[in-house]
């Protein structure tokens, strides 16, 4: 009974992390974008490698891990970074501090904003961001294409 | 759907009221000043050095950087020549620290451009490369910000500390790098499971200072520091600019800093280690982020232009506090009626003005602006 237990454990735990990590696009999505890099994943309080001087504001919430990765096309660059708390009433609490009188709209997940550098928006337990360092439509179509692949995931995960 | 908040946010745990917090700060106030302590050779004024077409698309254009670096130079020291005022704060034979904010590099954090300007400013005065440092807390923030030592060749690249993946797990390295004799002690600490990395260094009530700061340059850390903040906001201490780009980016165990930022900072750049050798601060303010810092979001960056410059790390906050906030007022951030209470509330660089490390109220700032064509 008690190895029956680890096992199911064993199996919650790597279906989970599998899960996660195949939210993020493969390369094409969209069509001509490039994974840049590694994607690189945080857990826990290593968190604080990524943000450096941010992180708290994530782990008072309970975070639980995130998964960052670029995308490329044409001197074009996007990154996309999906974090992951422990349950949505975090998530919600992050949301609403990132995102503190911005105005919210429905498009992605069950809540974001849009504007033209980024896209952020909650679903679940999970928060998106999606951010380009420079104004034009080729980022921005591609920042919506990545945001709709990744909501449609996140859909059917929280689901 | 419209957006709704869950009813059962949890609730973050309490801050402490950092004024009952019991530090060591005095030891650092017994130790005798220097003719380079903070607040430097000019106290209380900060050269402002504006060159409107500095940036373009936010960022910087070929040279920009190198010119108002000269002016305002010029401008905060008197000297007509730029190799002079360079040598005002260095001496050929020293060895050089350079500590930039690599955080949100490509949107919000220091260029290469203000960094480049730095390191050929101080080879006009005398300074070879080989005897230049810059140094990263971690190999995250290195690799995020590519390689100094490939932009500027000949500049050491120094890890305070670094992770390597041995036997699958996050290995760290680089404890040797911190002096255990020298840290600043404060009965704040987070519980262990916030205890951000094993680099962190044991957690606890210490913060440990690096050996290059604490050693000499001829016993292997350097002899003075130039600090290049970025001009940037940050949602606990609302700025963080040239005070805590020394204080976080200096010591272990520093996260538990955010719960008490208002004395962490100023306290941390109290000690010898950074107040005796700090003998600098160049704020790139090429462009600023306005809100939602330290992590970059460029919605919130714009086009500032300028270029601060000053001895006096306090004076230099101070200036740059009142101009982000202007901001957060013309950009509809923030409501004039609460200007006050976000000064108020802000009370760090009053902290650093009553330890003696510059000037924040006690007389104006004398601001020098110069404007570049």
């Amino acid at each position: 009974m008690t190895m029956r237990l680890i096992w199911a454990l064993i199996l919650t735990l790597a279906t989970s992390v599998n899960s996660f990590a195949s939210l993020m696009p493969s390369t094409g999505t969209p069509p001509g974008w490039q994974r840049k890099g590694q994607e690189n994943l945080f857990a826990g309080a290593e968190l604080y490698r990524h943000i450096d001087g941010g992180a708290e504001l994530y782990i008072q919430f309970g975070f639980d891990r995130l998964t960052v990765q670029d995308y490329v096309k044409d001197g074009h660059e996007v990154r996309v970074e999906i974090y992951k708390m422990n349950d949505p009433p975090g998530a919600d609490a992050v949301f609403a501090k990132i995102t503190k009188d911005m105005k919210m709209q429905s498009l992605y997940g069950t809540t974001c904003v849009l504007d033209d550098y980024q896209i952020l928006f909650r679903r679940g337990a999970y928060c998106v961001s999606i951010t380009t360092y420079e104004t034009g439509t080729e980022p921005l179509a591609a920042m919506a294409a990545l945001a709709a692949k990744i909501d449609e995931s996140l859909t059917d995960l929280v689901s | 759907m419209p957006f709704e908040a869950f009813s059962q946010q949890p609730i973050p745990p309490p801050k402490p009221d950092p004024l009952s917090i019991k530090s060591n700060v005095h030891v650092a106030l017994c130790q005798p000043k220097t003719r380079w302590s903070m607040p430097g050779f000019y106290p209380g004024i900060v050269a402002e050095v504006h060159h409107p077409g500095a940036t373009e698309g936010l960022q910087p254009v070929r040279g920009a950087a190198k010119l108002m670096l000269a002016a305002g130079l010029k401008s905060l020291t008197g000297e007509k020549d730029p190799r002079n005022a360079w040598r005002r704060f260095v001496t050929p034979g020293e060895r050089i620290g350079i500590k930039f904010n690599p955080v949100g590099h490509k949107v919000c954090g220091v260029t290469w451009d203000v960094i480049a300007a730095v390191v050929e400013g101080l080879e006009s005065a005398g300074i070879p490369r080989k005897d230049m440092l810059v140094w990263h807390r971690f190999n995250d923030e290195h690799a995020q910000t590519c390689k100094p030592e490939s932009v500027h060749p000949g500049v050491e690249a120094y890890l305070l500390n670094w992770f390597i993946v041995k036997d699958g797990k996050n290995t760290p390295g680089g404890f040797e790098r911190w002096d255990e004799n020298v840290c600043y002690e404060a009965e704040v600490s987070l519980p262990d499971e916030q205890n951000y990395l094993e680099e962190m260094f044991h957690g606890g009530t210490k913060s440990y200072f690096p050996r290059i700061l604490t050693h000499s340059g001829d016993a292997g850390g350097v002899d003075k520091v130039i600090n290049i903040p970025a001009f940037k906001h940050h949602g606990g201490p609302f700025i963080t600019m040239a005070l805590k780009n020394l204080a976080f980016g200096s010591t272990t165990n520093c996260p538990r800093g955010h719960l008490f930022s208002e004395r962490f900072i100023s306290e941390v750049c109290a000690f010898p280690p950074l107040r005796d050798k700090v003998v600098l601060n160049i704020m790139d303010a090429l462009r600023g982020q306005y809100d939602r810092g330290p992590a970059p979001a460029p919605q919130f960056v714009w086009p500032l232009e300028r270029l601060y410059i000053a001895t006096d790390p306090v004076a230099m906050d101070s200036v740059g506090f009142e101009v982000l906030l202007a901001k957060q007022v013309e950009a509809g951030r923030l409501a004039t009626d609460k200007i006050d209470e976000v000064r108020k509330k802000h009370y760090g660089l009053a902290v650093a003005e009553n330890l003696g490390l510059g000037i924040h109220k006690g007389r104006p700032i004398e601001k020098r602006v110069v404007t570049l064509d």
